[in-house]
């Protein structure tokens, strides 16, 4: 079994700073080039103005990460690559230190493979808590976008907001097999919001789009 | 002036996007392939969104605006043709004798990005792709087409136009 402690080392969140502080979009992590971090291409949007990365201070997953404490660290970020067909983004902040994934992609997460994600879910609501999920693959799929199919992964788990651009990694060897970009909803944009909350969206099914769109991204 | 960009232009159009980095080409030469125009190509990159998923995250696809492509184009055509917002930029890209595609969009897309409020990176593409829709055309004509009652048409954008 791997060891995922350093996990809190690489990851953050994603924000964009307003008239009121911060407002975070998602989660982003660490990649294996100085000051470059991996996303989801929506969670900063076409835009990076006012874009930041969030750190708390956190050693271990398992201290108590206070929900009272609302300061953070934040670190200008620009894009430096975004591929709205894939859904991934590389952002680049002036952070001298990187990573040392094993980059891999659904290829090697066939139905039924174990893998757990980072991120932070609920952090539309200012909430920033490094949150550890463990999945299992129920399927592989196409997903097409603007006549683009891409490689995903079906987690059988449920997500929230905020978790777009968490990490994806096979439990038994650590290989980075995708990033999570949202959740199956087939009216997306039609439903009907409860609290904020789509109803379409509460059940145990999360996409992640395959990690091997990665490393032409981050050879510019 | 427009000296440097003349031989890019009435080059092979193709070449705008063949220049792309391969995660940004790939793409875009599959959609083209299948006998989608640049425009509607630059349309889909603007707008990608994957199917049937709900995206946690607050920010939209620049694309969804719809008029977005235009507002692009506009400003494309104000830097190419010698609107004096962009005189010092303008300058840059055509004080060099000779430049290369790549630099001509990403100094187009770097020039233009901050009057539509997007990232350089995301726009370069579509700027690549309005370029290839131009067509074997010398700038000094294409301006020329692009004033009076033309000003706000934009040029043919289809992969077959170009000659």
């Amino acid at each position: 079994m791997v060891d995922f402690s350093g996990v809190t080392s690489i990851t953050c969140a994603v924000g964009r700073i307003g008239p009121t502080g911060v407002q975070l979009l998602g989660t982003a992590f660490l990649v294996n080039k100085h000051g470059l971090f991996a996303t989801a291409s929506h969670v900063p949007g076409p835009d990076d103005s006012g874009l930041v990365l969030s750190f708390k201070p956190l050693q271990s997953l398992n201290d108590y990460q206070d929900t009272a404490n609302a300061s953070v660290r934040t670190v200008l970020a620009k894009i430096m690559a975004t591929d709205p067909f894939h859904d991934l983004a590389i952002l680049r902040a002036d952070i001298d230190a990187q990573a040392s994934l094993v980059l891999s992609g659904a290829d090697d997460a066939p139905v039924g493979s174990q893998v757990v994600s980072f991120g932070y879910p609920h952090a539309d609501h200012g909430r920033m808590v490094l949150t550890q999920q463990n999945a299992e693959v129920g399927a592989r799929v196409l997903i097409e976008s603007g006549g683009i199919k891409a490689k995903h992964l079906v987690l059988n788990t449920q997500s929230r907001p905020g978790q777009s651009g968490s990490p994806i990694f096979r439990i038994t060897d650590g290989r980075l097999v995708g990033v999570l970009i949202g959740t199956y909803a087939p009216t997306v944009g039609g439903g009907i919001s409860l609290g904020g909350i789509d109803p379409q969206t509460l059940h145990q099914t999360t996409h992640a789009v395959s990690a091997e769109y990665l490393p032409a991204m981050l050879s510019l | 002036m427009t000296q440097a960009l003349d031989p890019l232009l009435a080059d092979d159009p193709t070449k705008w996007i063949s220049e792309l980095p391969e995660f940004q080409r790939t793409p875009l030469q599959q959609l083209l392939a299948s006998g989608l125009s640049y425009e509607d190509v630059g349309q889909r990159w603007l707008s990608a969104s994957a199917a049937n998923t709900y995206r946690f995250s607050a920010a939209r696809p620049a694309g969804q605006e719809g008029a977005f492509l235009e507002r692009l184009r506009v400003e494309m055509r104000a830097f190419l043709c010698g609107d004096p917002r962009y005189e010092k930029e303008r300058s840059g890209l055509f004080g060099e004798k000779s430049v290369a595609r790549t630099y001509v969009v990403s100094a187009i897309a770097v020039a233009v990005a901050p009057h539509l409020s997007v990232a350089s990176t995301f726009i370069a593409p579509v700027v690549a792709l309005v370029l290839a829709g131009l067509g074997k055309v010398t700038l000094n004509a294409w301006c020329a087409g692009q004033t009076g009652g033309a000003k706000d048409q934009p040029p043919p954008t289809s992969p077959t136009s170009s000659g």
